[in-house]
């Protein structure tokens, strides 16, 4: 057996810092700070414009901004045979164009600041936007990390809020129906 | 193969779907909700307000609030309080629209709930 001979490529090229590789379209840069829009419960701001286009009709779309997935165990519950969402005229959506509403869980990292901000603006109007869980709501017991935000408010203008570590399916199926007004003497 | 058993399964089983929004929720007994405070009992120590993870109590002169929003429903309040005033209680559902509306309060002495 003869040993293979090892040609020599010669210096390996120095390999600089490639270019970055744009899977969407920049759509604006993201800003610290400043949130998109005011806190506003729907209650005085949506409820009828919601109500007349809506109908008891509502999708969802699930956005996890950096939760541990307590939550989202929560929601997916909801779609089982027990509490059985889709009873309620309710759906979840694969894609926030799809969507009239935003479940938001996680405190908001830095890392998934600019998703939440595509994800709300590919969204038609109206929308609405619910905070679940402790960590949506203010950071939970990681208020005051270095890594991101202490809940979702900073970011986008959150409509209904919903606590809980994780909530309940019940907690969430009442925040969804808050947020349209369909609980009478709620908002 | 018991069929007739299997065809009848169904209407053995009967309806396992929730009712909630028109009924109350079924909770299983290990849940747990809402801190409650027995303002008979609270000698005001603080004991809860030092013991919570998340800084979600609030204790002033005649008010004593938890903050659902800040709440992780770990009970540290209810094995701290010395005095076994605050028990977790069974309210899940607190969805609110404003901050404020996360707020639940209870007066210590009467007359102070604002």
């Amino acid at each position: 057996m003869t040993e293979p001979v090892l040609e020599s490529v010669g210096p390996v090229e120095a390999a600089g810092p490639a270019e970055p590789v744009m899977l969407v379209a920049p759509v604006k840069p993201v800003e610290p700070a400043e949130p998109v829009g005011g806190d506003g419960p729907v209650g005085d701001r949506l409820s009828a414009v919601v109500r007349s286009r809506l109908g008891r009709s509502l999708h969802v779309r699930h956005l996890d901004a950096g939760s541990c997935n307590g939550c989202d165990w929560e929601i997916a519950a909801l779609l089982n045979p027990y509490h059985d969402l889709q009873r309620l005229g309710i759906d979840i959506v694969a894609s926030p164009r799809h969507a009239d509403l935003l479940l938001v869980t996680g405190i908001m990292t830095r890392n998934l600041e600019q998703a939440a901000r595509l994800t709300y603006e590919a969204m038609p109007e109206p929308r609405l936007v619910v905070a679940v869980g402790a960590c949506a709501i203010s950071g939970g017991v990681f208020a005051g990390t270095y890594a991101g935000r202490s809940g979702i408010a900073d970011v986008l203008p959150v409509d209904v809020r919903v606590p809980g570590c994780p909530p309940r399916p019940e907690a969430l199926l009442e925040g969804l129906l808050v947020a349209v007004g369909r609980l009478p003497g709620r908002r | 193969m018991d069929l007739i058993g299997r065809l009848l399964r169904p209407w053995r089983t009967g309806v396992v779907t929730s009712r909630y929004p028109v009924e109350a929720p079924l909770l299983e007994p290990a849940i747990r909700g809402l801190p409650e405070v027995d303002p008979g009992r609270c000698t005001r120590d603080g004991a809860c307000v030092s013991a919570c993870p998340t800084a979600a109590l609030l204790l002033d002169a005649g008010t004593w609030t938890v903050d659902a929003g800040r709440c992780v429903f770990c009970g540290a309040c209810e094995r701290a309080c010395p005095e076994d005033a605050i028990a977790l209680g069974r309210q899940v559902t607190l969805a609110a629209g404003t901050p404020a509306g996360l707020l639940h309060v209870t007066a210590l002495r009467p007359g102070d709930e604002r």
